[in-house]
């Protein structure tokens, strides 16, 4: 059984999918209809099927050939990764913030640009 | 072949002395407290293990494994093994990675069932090898580790096949420049020789001078304008139909991952801001370099000291120039990137406008074309803005050369002086032609940048590998009976996404074969494996028992007629999209297919007949006008193998009744594959093939797969239910 958020730009801490072989056998208004022990395993289990590191600071950015290089330090570490277009692979996330997926589909999460350092959204104005 | 990764000598020793042989060993990018690290996934010939740099994790004895699966994740992947016990979660990986742990799953799982082995291709890496850059595209070479020199020469070599008419339009420019050079120094004459000498007779000499060098100039500059025009524009021509043959030979894949009008924009915007250098930039560019030479070693043989005054701002403007390209550079890809969106925007608003109408919101689509308007307005602005502030400033910077000039210039001539005031008005009119290549610089800055953006971009298109097509060993056959077969297909449309999952089938030549499943299921998939759109991941596609990549592609292809869901008709006459494909046909052979494909009638109450013009993608025809079409071009290919890929879904109960007696005169000895969702069309099939999650689960005919009562059985069920409530609602 996997887990999905339904909505996990606009509503994540809402609804809550429950998935098997593509097929859903339930849907809950969120975490909170859960006891305390259940919702721990959900939340738990949520945490484990979404890795979107949240971007601290953004080292570098590049645009070679069309191609968006970004070289960030995460919440899970360094890391670089590359886009291709960034009016499909940046979208705008409730908050102020960003969600960016880079070519293979892995996503990483700016929670607030407001929270970013000057060089780091300088770093982004580059490639925007 | 061996196992093609390493493990930190640690851990490998500790393995050998607790674990056994090392089998297979395949490396993640993600510790299990999901942090970016590395972990490895060992199988020896007695356990799995998972081992961190220094020591191993956890280790499962491979008697006790049931299974070992892969778990696609939001943004990563997890590989876990279900043992008599209970699931454990091995290793997590970012979706880098998620094609070669799909891969050690099936490796795994085939060791466990004592398989052959067939070790990933673990060449096929996400990062570049030299520079550590994350790689754009699967298996593609680094464009960073690619010189810009390389791309400038790649530029250059676009001008080979024209390269005659360049030396003569290099000779002209050079004569261009040394007839440039003169008039200063037919002034310094008149200056120092009939002014200061009082030789008034050689005025006219000097004068006449001046006016036939002038002639001279503005005839060498009327031949290079024709010529670099002419040449540019056959060269942007050249790379334009360059670029559209290339598409026309991409794989599929190529065009999954991007816009329509992001194409359309490289092919049209990038090729046009290629000849707007090439036009413009290129021959100032040469013609400027050459007088900066010329005039630099005229200058110095005046008075080198005064030179060295005039080559004092230099490194103020390298300076300028180096920190002016950083920013626009950017900028101009940006312009690019914005274009290409546009394009993207105004296609959709045209094609889906029916669809907008119906929803009225033509003031949600004005206001996002708006917006990308305004943002590509406001980027102009911007460029703008730093290509005029970098002009005045060069300007500023040359001002100050000048100023030094006339001041150290004026004191130099004096009484007793060998440097006369000739010497210093000659030095006054070179010093503009000198400083003027630089200013020119910055403007052919502007479309070099342009330029390379554009060309970075179509080079991007003409690098990408073309679907491999034919081989010297392809294998030509006189004719195909139609026998198909998949054995253990593996297929992936994205990275380790397996939509196709080890299928095997085979179907006998003339057999009709109805493949169900619910939508995702990989019905269409198939159809795109068998024409070779895709190439499966592994596994083999034979036709009349000779592997489909042994096959020409283009024999393969005209064996196969295929009747899509919407079929594409070109801008053309109605008996030219009947015969597409085919040369030489006569006539009667294309009225006896529209008579087939229960066609004609319809076609010859159009008040053109035949030769009516179907329009963009077939517009002005009906979606069963155009089904029956595409069915009579199909009859007149006549192919061994057919493929219905949902051919009545789109119309209505009384065209589908003509187009089911169309479809029963094309079938008629013919391997056909059919895929309906109107389950009720597939009733008359020698077989039918269920598919789900990319596996067969069912196979028989209609009665047989009823009685199973599986998942065929319950389609039917809510099939029927859907149709009957149908009914209900439009009262059918």
């Amino acid at each position: 059984m996997k887990l999905r958020w339904t909505r996990p730009l606009s509503g994540k801490g809402k609804e809550i999918s429950f998935i098997s072989s593509g097929r859903e056998y339930l849907i809950i208004d969120g975490p909170h209809v859960l006891d305390p022990h259940s919702r721990a395993i959900v939340e738990d289990e949520l945490e484990k099927n979404y890795f979107q590191p949240e971007i601290i600071e953004i080292i570098c950015t590049e645009v070679f050939q069309g191609n968006r290089y970004f070289e960030v330090i995460t919440n899970k570490g360094k890391c670089k990764f590359v886009i291709k277009n960034p009016y499909t692979s940046i979208r705008k996330i409730p908050g102020g913030g960003l969600m960016i997926r880079d070519v293979v589909g892995n996503q990483y999460v700016i929670n607030s640009l407001d929270e970013l350092s000057d060089k780091s959204r300088r770093e982004l104005e580059k490639i925007m | 072949m061996d196992c093609p990764i390493s493990i930190p000598e640690k851990v490998k020793k500790c393995i050998l002395t607790q674990a056994g042989a090392i089998v297979y060993v395949q490396h993640s990018d993600l510790t299990n407290d999901r942090e970016f690290g590395v972990e490895y996934l060992v199988l020896t010939d007695k356990k799995l293990i998972v081992a961190g740099k220094n020591e191993i994790i956890c280790r499962y004895d491979l008697e006790d494994i049931l299974e070992v699966f892969t778990d696609e994740l939001v943004g990563s992947g997890r590989i876990s093994v279900k043992t008599k016990t209970g699931v454990f979660h091995l290793v997590y990986y970012s979706n880098h990675l998620v094609e070669l742990f799909t891969k050690a799953a099936r490796l795994i799982n085939d060791y466990l069932k004592s398989h052959p082995l067939v070790f990933p291709d673990n060449t096929v890496d996400s990062f570049c090898k030299k520079c550590g850059s994350p790689l754009p595209e699967r298996s593609c070479n680094c464009p960073r580790c690619v010189p810009r020199i390389k791309i400038l020469k790649r530029i250059v070599s676009l001008t080979f096949p024209y390269r005659k008419s360049l030396i003569l339009l290099l000779f002209v420019t050079a004569a261009g420049v040394i007839l440039q050079a003169l008039p200063p120094y037919l002034t310094r004459g008149i200056v120092d020789d009939v002014i200061g000498n009082g030789n008034k007779d050689r005025l006219i000499y000097y004068t006449g001078a001046m006016i036939a060098t002038g002639i001279l100039f503005l005839l060498t500059r009327l031949i290079n304008i024709r010529l670099s025009s002419w040449i540019s524009s056959r060269i942007v021509s050249d790379l334009r139909s360059r670029l559209h043959g290339v598409l026309q030979h991409l794989k599929l894949s190529f065009f999954n991952r991007r816009e329509p009008g992001e194409l359309v924009g490289r092919i049209m915007h990038d090729t046009e801001e290629l000849q707007h250098f090439l036009v413009d930039g290129l021959p100032f560019l040469i013609i400027n370099s050459l007088t900066f030479i010329i005039v630099g070693a005229i200058m110095i043989s005046l008075n080198w000291k005064l030179t060295l005054a005039v080559i004092l701002p230099l490194p103020l403007l390298i300076f300028g120039t180096s920190w002016f390209w950083k920013k626009l550079h950017p900028l101009f890809l940006r312009e690019g990137t914005i274009i290409g969106h546009l394009h993207s925007i105004l296609s959709e608003s045209i094609f889906g406008l029916r669809a907008v109408k119906a929803c009225s919101r033509e003031n949600h689509r004005i206001g996002l074309f708006n917006n990308i308007n305004e943002e590509l307005a406001s980027t102009r602005i911007k460029t703008q803005l730093i290509t005029g502030s970098f002009n005045e400033t060069i300007f500023w910077i040359m001002s100050l050369g000048v100023s030094l000039v006339w001041f150290f210039g004026a004191r130099m001539n004096g009484a007793g002086s060998s440097f006369s005031l000739g010497d210093l008005m000659a030095f006054v009119g070179y010093i503009w032609l000198f400083y003027g290549p630089l200013q020119w610089f910055s403007v052919v800055l502007n479309w070099m940048t342009h330029a390379f953006s554009g060309a970075e971009r179509i080079f991007e298109v003409l690098d990408t590998i073309p679907e491999n097509k034919n081989n010297d060993k392809c294998i030509s056959l006189n004719k195909i009976r139609g026998k198909i077969e998949f054995r253990n297909i593996h297929f992936s449309y994205e990275r380790g996404k397996e939509v196709i999952r080890g299928l095997y089938f085979n179907i006998t030549p003339g057999e009709i074969i109805g493949l169900v499943g619910r939508s995702g299921a990989g019905k269409s998939t198939i159809i795109n494996l068998l024409i070779r759109f895709f190439e499966p991941d592994s596994g083999s596609i034979l036709v009349d028992g000779i592997p489909v990549d042994k096959m020409k592609i283009e024999q393969l292809r005209s064996n196969i007629g295929i009747v899509m869901q919407e079929p594409f008709l070109f801008n053309g006459t109605i008996a030219e999209n009947i015969a597409y494909g085919m040369e030489n046909v006569s006539f009667d052979r294309i009225l006896q297919a529209a008579r087939a494909a229960y066609a004609h009638e319809f076609i010859v109450n159009k008040p053109d007949g035949y030769d009516t013009m179907v329009g963009e993608g077939g517009e002005r025809l009906s979606g069963g006008e155009k089904q029956r079409i595409a069915i009579a071009r199909a009859i007149l290919h006549d192919p061994p193998i057919l493929i219905l890929d949902e051919a009545t879904s789109s119309v209505d109960a009384s065209t589908e009744q003509h187009i089911q007696n169309a479809i029963s005169n094309l079938i008629k000895g013919r391997t056909t594959i059919a895929i309906a969702h109107r389950l009720s069309t597939l009733r008359n099939a020698d077989r039918l093939m269920v598919l789900s999650e990319g596996k067969i689960a069912e196979t028989g005919t209609h009665d047989e797969l009823i009685e199973l009562d599986g998942i065929y059985a319950e389609m039917v069920r809510s099939y029927n239910s859907v149709n009957a409530l149908q009914s209900v609602v439009w009262g059918g």
